[in-house]
């Protein structure tokens, strides 16, 4: 079917992309200045013992060789070894992707239920008293700083109250504040397109031509205007998820979670490039992943949308 | 003749000037934006008249975990710095890291944009998607691969940053171009034999301006958020030198008993990046009042 | 309360950030069972303001009835509750949207759409019923009924254009507002979609306000002509009666002289001098004034009543009061 179709053609599409992004990342992180063999070993190791292990890491060959054997490497779910701490970085990875899948997960849920609805009301009630505390609330979301959202909402409900944990992971519980953390900017992000487009819609002619039939006030909205309006939302859902993903490293930081985003931080600080190389090839791969589903959702939704041109 | 009409055109100019200012003026939000990020900007650029840079940096075991006070406004931290000082200092790195990288995308963005857009073919497409796979990354963990490889300090942290927000501009600035290149005033100035460049000069980037600056002014704001989060990781602008995420950062321990050193830097944060907000919401009204919902 | 639609003095403004538009100062219009009546006049005399506000569809927080009274079968709309509302729209009064490339949802289907309007209204038919009416008012419009499972976007304009009729018809309302059913679409489909809106009238027996700036379409199509300009109405009388061209207000004069005459040898037409009025501003006297050729001092000090000139012909103009009538030279 044209569905099918339209999948395997999108996925073939993102390998160029991954292609790009992997080459682009391998070569921006090759530029680190030192020499990795020096730094895995220490600065008194023997010459030879260097020599042995950059051969060993295959150092010596060119560039893009060694990008295309890094390559074909991961392809085979090897993305290399940590410089540092000598664990296989793939599989360190997966270990650690639950804790931010489910962290992601939550934190969307969350700006799907309360972003989108609290939006509705402030498009029905637009300029009254409702629609002018959501926008400043949606407005003040967007300007914090993630981490430091968390940090006050840390020692307000953990610390001071203690009704939540305050790090760690192992029961919803610990996923709470922490998702909500991270999903702070995309509730208020789901906030402001909602009411935007959906006031948009409320406008518009076509839902003119609704009242003109007679239509209850509520059945106009949710029959003609919402479904209308959910359009740019659900586009915006790709680039929340890529948000998210941004927000993981904060966020992990704050609440001690281990997943990826504290991967990535220590990969950064320490710079073991192996684990930034696998994590943001990785992320990337989830992030286009993601954007399919996406555009398979809107399409299911606009009938407008014609798969496969 | 001649004369009349050129007279005409500054007069009509001036008074779409004078309507954006105005329409500008209207928006409450915007106006107190503006007024809140003048004065922080009066008081950063001023900051050596009335505080000594030593503050920022000595250290006295006497004077830790000082509540607010005269002497202290927001009080000092574990190493018995001000507060204050650090926070007007770190402003200084903060709004001065963000301009410059907002500054960098802004033209980096238009050039790319405007060439993909315009000369289309070729150029568009190794352009774009250049563009494509540098934003299939999530902006600060780009930043934070960038300045893995390029090691830390203010102008790594920079050339990440920017690095980061260019292809964003460069999308706003090309899908601005293909709306304008088939308009018909487009066409007559090539059917008239102007130069390419001089098209793109005088009719497109003018045109293109008033999106583009909107587009700065929010990404201003999150830019700066994205310096505060490399700091508060500890992979942007490094202890001592004070800066607004940084501050948090060395601050987070204490915050359980001392609330004020980590609230307010953070207050600090919001506030900038909800007055470049609003000022961003108000010229979009001002600039395009269809869009004005 | 005799007649059918009576709708008095009406007042209509706008009110935006930057300023208030007087879009309706003072509009009087009768409609008679069963009659159509050309509402004719320049964009932004007031036309369409006029329909919404019989449907009460203005646009919220912007338009609003400052003074007036709208009845439609002696029910006052004005003071109508939200539910009585409801039923009068789609069921007694529809109306047809000006313009059918937005006046569509684009995520419904087309079927769907014109099945609301039942679904809404009579909702004890089963779906059968309701099926085969859809079918029958498509095949009435000229669409083929298979086409109601398909979208508005995989329809032409003068197709859209149908399917809007169509969903204004399908509760065979008793009152339909036309809004310039036509200016859309080309001319060939623009004859079509005319016979068949007139075969419809006279099937069902609907009242009519037909929007239009085109004369010509009037003359075939409507039993009555209302002339608006600047928010009222300023001639009023049947086709005869305003297009024998004996007598008649400046303005309408002004409108017949831009059509072309082919029996006439003339070198040009005549526009109207001058500018539409600007509707932020309230003049005290006669809005054409400025523009009228006939003006004199009491034009611009206060605005003429609608004298009685013969039969149903009404003009609202001092030529015809004070002694000075004259036919056209």
């Amino acid at each position: 079917m044209s569905m099918v179709k339209y999948i395997l053609k999108r996925l073939l599409m993102l390998i160029p992309v991954m292609v790009g992004i992997s080459l682009f990342i391998y070569l921006v992180l090759s530029l680190a200045p030192g020499d990795p063999a020096r730094m895995i070993l220490g600065m008194d190791a023997l010459p030879e013992d260097i020599e042995a292990l950059r051969e060993e890491l295959g150092l010596n060959k060119p560039l893009l060789i060694r990008y295309g054997l890094y390559m074909w490497d991961a392809l085979h779910g090897d993305f290399g070894t940590s410089w540092y701490q000598r664990f296989d970085v793939a599989s360190e990875f997966f270990h650690r992707l639950p804790n931010t899948f489910w962290l992601a997960f939550i934190a969307n849920a969350f700006s799907i239920i309360i972003g989108i609805p609290v939006g509705i009301i402030a498009a029905v009630r637009h300029n009254k008293p409702a629609d002018y505390v959501v926008t400043f609330f949606s407005l003040l979301l967007c300007s914090a700083p993630g981490f430091w959202l968390g940090m006050l909402a840390q020692l307000l409900f953990c610390i001071r109250l203690g009704w939540l944990p305050s790090s760690g992971v192992g029961s919803f519980a610990h996923f709470i504040l922490p998702a909500l953390t991270m999903g702070g900017g995309i509730i208020a992000i789901n906030m402001r397109t909602t009411r935007t487009w959906l006031l948009d819609s409320i406008r518009s002619d076509y839902v003119r031509t609704a009242r003109a039939k007679g239509a209850r006030e509520g059945r106009v909205i949710v029959h003609h205007a919402m479904r209308n309006s959910m359009l740019p939302v659900i586009t915006g859902l790709g680039m929340n998820f890529a948000a998210c993903m941004a927000g993981t490293a904060v966020t992990e930081t704050v609440f001690a979670i281990p997943g990826i985003g504290s991967f990535i931080t220590t990969g950064v600080k320490t710079k073991d490039i192996p684990i930034v190389l696998c994590s943001v090839i990785i992320i990337a791969l989830m992030v286009g992943l993601v954007n399919l589903i996406v555009d398979i959702i809107y399409a299911v939704v606009d009938p407008r949308v014609k798969l496969g041109s | 003749m001649k004369k009349q009409i050129t007279e005409k055109n500054t007069c009509k100019k001036s008074s779409q000037l004078k309507m954006i200012v105005k329409r500008f003026g209207k928006n409450r939000l915007s106006i107190i934006g503006m007024v809140i990020i003048l004065i922080l900007v009066a008081a950063i650029a001023l900051a050596p008249l009335y505080c000594s840079y030593d503050k920022v940096i000595q250290q006295s075991l006497s004077q830790r975990f000082l509540s607010p006070s005269a002497e202290h406004f927001f009080g000092t931290d574990q190493y018995g710095r001000d507060l204050f000082a650090r926070i007007v200092y770190g402003g200084r790195i903060s709004l001065f890291c963000g301009l410059v990288t907002i500054g960098i995308a802004f033209v980096a963005g238009m050039v790319l944009g405007c060439a993909a857009g315009f000369f289309g073919g070729m150029t568009d497409t190794i352009i774009m998607r250049f563009c494509d796979v540098l934003m299939a990354i999530p902006g600060l963990l780009l930043a934070m691969a960038i300045v893995s490889a390029l090691g830390q300090g203010i102008g790594n942290m920079l050339i990440a940053l920017s690095i980061s927000q260019i292809p964003r501009e460069a999308r706003t600035a090309r899908s601005c171009v293909m709306t304008l290149r088939n308009q018909e005033y487009i066409e007559a100035a090539k059917t008239c034999g102007t130069s390419r460049f001089r098209i793109i000069w005088r009719h497109i980037v003018p045109n293109i301006l008033g999106p583009m600056i909107i587009d700065v002014m929010m990404g201003l704001g999150s830019t700066i958020l994205r310096i505060a989060s490399l700091g508060f990781l500890g992979i942007g602008i490094a202890s001592p030198t004070p800066e607004w995420g940084t501050i948090i950062s060395e601050n987070q321990i204490n915050i359980r008993y001392y609330p004020y050193l980590g609230i307010i830097p953070g207050l600090f944060i919001m506030i900038t990046v909800l007055s470049f907000n609003f000022i961003g919401d108000g010229l979009r009204d001002a600039l395009d009042p269809k869009m004005k919902n | 309360m005799g007649k059918f639609l009576e709708v008095k003095d009406l007042h209509v403004q706008y009110k935006t950030d930057e300023s208030v538009v007087y879009a309706l100062n003072g509009l009087t219009l009768d409609v008679e069972k069963g009659e159509t009546v050309g509402l004719v006049g320049e964009t932004g005399a007031g036309k369409t303001t006029l329909a919404l506000s019989i449907l009460k569809l203005l646009p919220e927080d912007v338009g609003k009835i400052t003074k007036g009274s709208i009845y439609y079968n002696g029910t006052d709309v004005i003071a109508a509750g939200k539910n009585e509302m409801r039923r009068l729209r789609g069921e007694e009064i529809s109306m047809i949207f000006q313009d059918p490339m937005t006046s569509l949802n684009p995520v419904l289907t087309v079927g769907e759409q014109i099945r609301e309007v039942l679904v809404l209204h009579f909702p004890d038919m089963t779906k059968q019923e309701r099926e085969k009416r859809v079918d029958e008012i498509l095949t009435l419009v000229g669409i083929p009924p298979e086409r109601k499972s398909q979208y508005p976007h995989q329809f032409s304009g003068g197709m859209k254009q149908r399917v809007v009729i169509a969903i204004a018809l399908v509760a065979q309302p008793k009152l339909l507002l036309a809004d310039e059913p036509t200016t859309a679409l080309d001319v060939t489909i623009q004859a079509q979609i005319l016979q068949l809106m007139k075969d419809l009238k006279q099937k069902l027996n609907t009242s009519m306000i037909f929007i239009t700036h085109d004369l010509g379409v009037v003359m075939e199509f409507c039993d009555s002509v209302a002339v608006v300009y600047g928010g009222e109405v300023i001639e009023r009388g049947t086709i005869e009666e305003i297009y024998v061209r004996e007598k008649n207000h400046p303005y309408t004069e002004g409108l017949f002289n831009c059509i072309p005459d082919l029996g006439v040898d003339t070198h040009r037409l005549h526009p109207i001098e001058g500018e539409v009025l600007d509707p932020t501003l309230k003049p005290a006297g006669c809005k054409f004034a400025d523009r009228c050729r006939y003006c004199r001092d009491n034009c611009k000090k206060s605005n003429p009543d609608m004298y009685h000139i013969g039969g149903t012909h009404f003009i609202k103009c001092y030529r015809y009061t004070d002694g000075e009538v004259q036919t056209n030279e």
